[in-house]
Formats: structure tokens, C-alpha cells, sequence
């Protein structure tokens, strides 16, 4: 894993934090997963048992492009859903957060300190996206980018993760990709809008 | 039966309510369908408590895929009662009801599917042996059981649905990364799956770097507190249960939540020896208490029947995952007991819900009234369940507190059973004063016909309330039984 795949999917991930279109920030995760799903494949050369997972990362970011990219047109917004907190503001607060938390951390015996730092930074991104954006279909790639977190630390590894864990992480993601994608349009068809700012009645 | 049949007793267990939930998709009625889950449901149960069975008097034994220990026993055991309840009871909840997440000539069918789907992992989980095999069934709950929050379509299941949906999911994703830290820092001893394996994981993070070891041990636990609600990531727990259709909500908060609350309590018996008893031990405690202490100033407030029930189950989960912080034997017991009888004493009050909506649409916004007046049966299942969740003896929970307290207070751990026992104090009042509200007579004395037809809509209830009863009752007597059990010696010894 170079410093420059690392800090280019660190970087994708903050575009996703501050973009206004939901097909720019699908885009944007999109890159971040086959950015992944490349570096799975170029280690498989002369490592052949690596291939499976490697073709899973790969079927999973199409896949979920796919099934995302189509949720999105069937449901075309007339304008895209704001944020309850300003892009700029949603910038300082990401960089923040992926400047501060990854130095705090101590080393986890990564051999690449990078790729160390980089995969709790997209956790954190992951959270920081959920949290921030209210489009649904944000809040579902935001769990995709903490998700390519942990896909980013198992890649740094020396050892392979086994398959049985690798390929399950992905069938479970495409699997909460189709119930989202199930439920963006229920929601869509409830309110007219994916902004889950209509999602707020429920409170005590 | 012979130990060599509980391992494939249990396989058949866990995969059988898939078999009827493929054979439920063939049904060309509603009726029919109705029919093949209640056939369905009773063979079901019978496979898994029969499983139960094995583990529960045979010797534990583990292979490379799957767990046999009195712990995987007593789970496999409750779930299935409680499965088995939610499914006979979900064609009276399906009559009354409107699906309109699914399109409408496959909206039960669906419902069906996706409830055997969450039966089939329910059971799943206390019987895998391996840790990060277990994470991924607990996520693949969260696809099933979110949709099942849903299924009206309403605005509000929505809302629940989704907020379960991306919490519970996120919470995953970092446990995730803490399974991938584990298997990055254990590159010098090789790979494999294998070292997740509840056996072998002791050894795998007693020889990882100490600081990866916590950190993979804090990312696990925190993916797990939010899948079983514990405060402060909680959020989606009194939504995600209060909007749910009623079968399913007692299955989420008396199978789901304690189910995954077992992967945790292995977790600390496993991680206790690298990263230290009392860094492991002291999540759970904080958890707990935490969680006891948010659920308690909502127990006060006048609320809905359903979301009461909700922040209880944060209550109670509070509690059980106290007793087992303190771990001594006589908590442990409490554990058990506590466990077991709150989940019937949970479903029977989500049960109650069934016929208590249709009677007062009303119920599912505000605190219901007027019960005991309108329908007898109804409330004599609210009473069941609120006066066995309050700890009033002789229920059962009234032992259980007292075990988990007293095993606190003679284990030197006396700081953390006294906060429980004043937090569980006040708790009970809170409950009282729902049952006494739920008493209260608005208008008078309701018509005979009335009467009559609320009575016809709870009769599906009434059996379920006399069974779960005499059981709770039952599992009073044997509260005096279980300290000095096998059970608990068991337990004891650690699950990991």
C-alpha cells in the first residue's frame, strides 16, 4: 500500500463530506472503492489464493454503484438535499477530526504507519458523513467509506484476512446496500424527498 | 441422544426456519400461509429446543464452525421459545395490520421470509465459534430485522427502520475494523481464520502488541454496544422497538439484544487475560449502569404501552450486563435468570400490544387507559409483563436483582451493586405508576357488545399469558435451584 493510494482515499472521502450532488459523492466513492479493489488485484499476482477477495472488493464496487446509482435515478430530487451544517464547516470539522484522531492513536502494529493512519481516518469519515449529510443516500455512503476503512487496513497487512471474513464483510455490505436502497425509496415515495430531515418525529 | 447428534441438531436448528421460509414463499394465500408458519413454526422449535437439550445436558464441545457449551444452550433454548411465540401470534398481529413496505400481494409472505430469516440468525449466533463469523450474522440480522421494523411503511417505521438501519451498521463497520486490526497485528503467528475462534482467541490477543490488542478489543465492543443498545448508542432502541410490528419487537428485545450481548460477554472472557480483567471488565460495567441510569427518568413519563417496553429493555439489558461485569457465581445465576425471564415476561407485554392497538388505535402515541375495563385479557398480559419486569415477587426478577446485587456486594464490588439497586428502585416506581394508569377508567363502564368484541380481538393472547405465567413461575422456583446448579458452574468457568 503506497502513501499516495492512502492519502488519495483519505482525499475521497473528504470530497464526499463536502460535495452538494449525491451522483458526484456516489462518484467520488465509487473511485475509492476500485482504488481498492485494484491494489486487491495487483497483490494477487504470483498470490492466486488472493484472487477471491480480490474479485469481491471489485464486483462489490460495481455492484453497489450500480445499485445505488440506479436508487438515485429513479428518484431525481429537484434540488439537492441541504445539509443542516454548511459545506465549509463540514470541511473544518472532517479535517479536523482526520488530522487529530489518527495521531492519537497509538501504533496498532501496522508495519505502514499510512496506511494505519488512513484507515481510522475513513472510519472517521464514515461517521462524520452519516452524521452531517441528510440525504439518505449520503448517510448509506458514508457507512461505505468507513467500511473501505477497514477494507484499507486489511490490505496493508502482510497476512491475507481469510476469505470466509473478507467475502462475508462484502456480501453483508451489498446486502445493507439493498435494504437502504430499498428504503431511500420508500422514503422518497413517503416524503418526495430523500432528506431524512423528515425523519424526526419520533422523540421523547 | 448421543453427543455426536448435538452438533448436527444444531446445524438443523439454524437452518431449518430457512427451509420454511422458502416453503412459506409458495403459498398462493395469506391463509395458507398462516397455516404453513404455524406447521412451520412448531417444527422449528422442536429442532431447536431439542437442540437446546444436547447442549444443555451433554458435555460442551466445539468444532472449527460451531459451539456447544451450556451458555450456546440456554440461548438457543430462549430464542426459540420466543420465535416460536412471535410467529404463532403474527397472523392475529398480520389481520389487524397494513404492510406497505412490500408491495401488497407479497407483503406477508415477505414478512414471513424475512422473519424466519432473523429466527435462523437468533440461533445462529450463540452456537458460532468463532468471533468474526459471529459479526457477520449479527450484521445480516440488521438487513432482515430493519426491514421488518418497516413493515407498515408508516413514516415513523421509516424513521425507526432507517436510524436502526445506519446506526447498528456503522457500529458494525468499526467492529469490523477492529477484527481486521486483530488479524494485521497477528501476522508473526500466521493466519487464518482459526484464530478468531472463541478457544484460540485468548491466544491470539495475549500475542498481538498490547495497544492493538485494546484497540481491537474497544472497536468490538463499541460495534456490539450499538447493535445491543446500550446507552449511550442507543438511539435507535426505543424507535427501532416501539414501531415495530409487535411480534417483532419482542423478538428484537428479548432475543436479539441478549443474543448479542452473549458475543460480548464471550469477548470479555476472552480478552480478560491479554488486556487485563479489569480493562475488560470495566466496558460492561460502565455500559450497564449507564444504560440502567438513562432508561430510568423515561420509566416516569406517561408514554405509549410499546415504548415503554423499549426503554425497559434498555433497562434490563443494563442490568443483565452488570451481572455479568461482576461475573461472580451467584451474579451469574442472576444473569441466567434474569435473562430468561425477562424475555418471556417482554414478549407477553409486546403480545398484549397486538390486541391493545386495535382496541385503542390511541395506545400506540399515548399511555394506554381504560384496559382493565375493556378488555380483561389484555390487561391481565400487561400485568404479567409489568409486574414481572418490575421485580415484585414472586417474580423472577425480583431473584435475579437480588442474586446480581449480592453477588456485587460479596464479590467486594460494592460501589457498582448499590448504584444498581437504588437505579433499579426507581425504576419499579416508574412501572407501577404505567400499570396503575393503565387502570385508570376514563368514561365509565364500556358497553357489553364492545366488551365482547375487545375480548374476541385478545383471545389470541390468552393462552400465551397463562403459559407464560405458570413459566414464569416456574422459573421462580427454580431460582432457589440455580446458584448451586451445573448451570452456573459452568458459566462460571468463562465461555470463551
Amino acid at each position: 500500500m503506497t502513501s499516495l493510494i492512502a492519502t488519495a482515499c483519505v482525499a475521497l472521502g473528504l470530497g464526499v463530506v463536502v460535495v452538494r450532488r449525491r451522483s458526484v459523492a456516489l462518484t467520488l466513492v465509487t473511485a475509492q472503492s476500485l482504488l481498492l479493489a485494484s491494489v486487491a488485484l495487483w497483490r494477487t499476482s504470483g498470490h492466486l489464493e488472493l484472487l477471491p477477495a480480490a474479485g469481491g472488493l471489485l464486483l462489490r464496487a460495481v455492484a453497489i454503484a450500480t445499485i445505488l446509482g440506479i436508487g438515485i435515478a429513479r428518484t431525481r430530487e429537484s434540488q439537492p438535499v441541504r445539509a443542516g451544517i454548511e459545506p465549509m464547516a463540514r470541511a473544518v470539522i472532517a479535517l479536523a477530526a482526520v488530522l487529530a484522531i489518527p495521531a492519537l492513536v497509538p501504533s496498532l502494529g501496522f508495519g505502514d504507519q499510512n496506511a494505519q493512519r488512513a484507515a481510522i481516518a475513513l472510519g472517521v469519515l464514515g461517521i462524520v458523513i452519516a452524521l452531517t449529510r441528510r440525504a439518505t443516500i449520503l448517510q448509506i455512503l458514508g457507512i461505505i467509506v468507513a467500511e473501505n476503512g477497514a477494507t484499507l487496513a486489511a490490505l496493508s497487512a502482510s497476512n491475507a484476512v481469510p476469505d470466509v471474513i473478507g467475502l462475508g464483510v462484502i456480501f453483508d455490505l451489498l446486502l445493507i446496500a439493498v435494504v437502504a436502497s430499498a428504503f431511500h425509496t420508500r422514503i422518497f415515495g413517503q416524503f418526495g424527498s430523500g432528506d431524512t430531515a423528515h425523519l424526526r418525529e419520533l422523540h421523547d | 441422544m448421543t453427543d455426536e447428534l448435538t452438533i448436527p441438531l444444531t446445524a438443523a436448528a439454524v437452518v431449518a426456519p430457512v427451509l420454511v421460509a422458502l416453503v412459506l414463499q409458495v403459498a398462493r394465500s395469506e391463509r395458507t400461509a398462516h397455516r404453513l408458519n404455524r406447521v412451520g413454526a412448531v417444527i422449528t422449535a422442536i429442532v431447536g429446543l431439542g437442540a437446546a437439550a444436547a447442549m444443555l445436558t451433554r458435555e460442551s464441545h466445539a468444532t472449527s464452525w460451531v459451539i456447544a457449551d451450556t451458555a450456546s444452550g440456554i440461548y438457543v433454548g430462549v430464542v426459540t421459545v420466543i420465535a416460536l411465540m412471535s410467529a404463532l401470534l403474527s397472523p392475529a398481529y398480520l389481520r389487524g395490520a397494513q404492510g406497505e413496505f412490500f408491495a401488497a400481494r407479497r407483503s406477508v409472505r415477505s414478512y414471513y421470509l424475512m422473519l424466519y430469516a432473523f429466527w435462523s440468525a437468533l440461533v445462529a449466533i450463540p452456537v458460532i465459534a468463532n468471533l468474526g463469523i459471529g459479526l457477520l450474522v449479527v450484521e445480516a440480522t440488521t438487513a432482515a430485522s430493519s426491514v421488518l421494523v418497516a413493515f407498515s411503511g408508516k413514516p415513523r417505521a421509516l424513521e425507526a427502520g432507517w436510524k436502526y438501519l445506519i446506526l447498528t451498521t456503522l457500529g458494525m463497520s468499526l467492529a469490523f475494523l477492529g477484527i481486521v486490526i486483530m488479524f494485521v497485528a497477528s501476522a508473526a503467528r500466521g493466519g487464518g481464520i482459526g484464530q478468531l475462534d472463541w478457544s484460540a482467541l485468548p491466544g491470539t490477543l495475549a500475542h498481538i502488541p498490547h495497544g492493538a490488542a485494546v484497540a481491537a478489543y474497544a472497536l468490538v465492543m463499541l460495534g456490539l454496544a450499538t447493535k445491543i443498545g446500550w446507552a449511550p448508542v442507543h438511539n435507535w432502541l426505543p424507535d427501532a422497538h416501539s414501531e415495530a410490528p409487535a411480534p417483532v419487537s419482542a423478538m428484537l428485545s428479548s432475543a436479539l439484544l441478549p443474543t448479542v450481548m452473549l458475543l460480548a460477554w464471550r469477548l470479555r472472557d476472552a480478552a480478560s487475560g491479554a488486556i487485563g480483567n479489569t480493562a475488560a471488565t470495566a466496558p460492561l460495567a460502565a455500559f450497564g449502569i449507564f444504560s440502567v441510569a438513562v432508561a430510568v427518568p423515561f420509566l416516569w413519563q406517561p408514554m405509549a404501552w410499546k415504548r415503554l417496553l423499549a426503554y425497559h429493555s434498555l433497562e434490563h439489558m443494563g442490568i443483565i450486563t452488570v451481572g455479568i461485569a461482576i461475573g461472580s457465581p451467584l451474579a451469574l445465576a442472576g444473569v441466567v435468570l434474569h435473562f430468561a425471564g425477562h424475555a418471556l415476561a417482554k414478549a407477553l407485554g409486546f403480545y398484549a400490544a397486538i390486541p391493545l392497538y386495535q382496541i385503542q388505535p390511541d395506545a400506540a402515541r399515548h399511555s394506554a387507559r381504560d384496559v382493565a375495563a375493556s378488555s380483561p385479557t389484555t390487561f391481565a398480559a400487561m400485568a404479567v409483563c409489568a409486574f414481572t419486569l418490575a421485580g415484585l415477587p414472586p417474580s423472577p426478577l425480583f431473584f435475579s436483582e437480588l442474586f446480581i446485587i449480592l453477588g456485587g456486594i460479596e464479590s467486594g464490588q460494592v460501589v457498582l451493586a448499590s448504584t444498581l439497586a437504588v437505579l433499579i428502585a426507581f425504576a419499579f416506581i416508574g412501572l407501577l405508576h404505567a400499570l396503575l394508569e393503565a387502570l385508570q377508567t376514563n368514561s365509565g363502564q364500556d358497553s357489553q357488545p364492545a366488551r365482547k368484541t375487545s375480548e374476541e380481538r385478545a383471545a389470541p393472547i390468552l393462552i400465551p399469558t397463562l403459559l407464560t405465567a405458570a413459566a414464569l413461575a416456574a422459573l421462580t422456583a427454580y431460582a432457589w435451584l440455580l446458584p448451586a446448579s451445573g448451570i452456573v458452574r459452568h458459566l462460571a468457568q468463562g465461555i470463551s
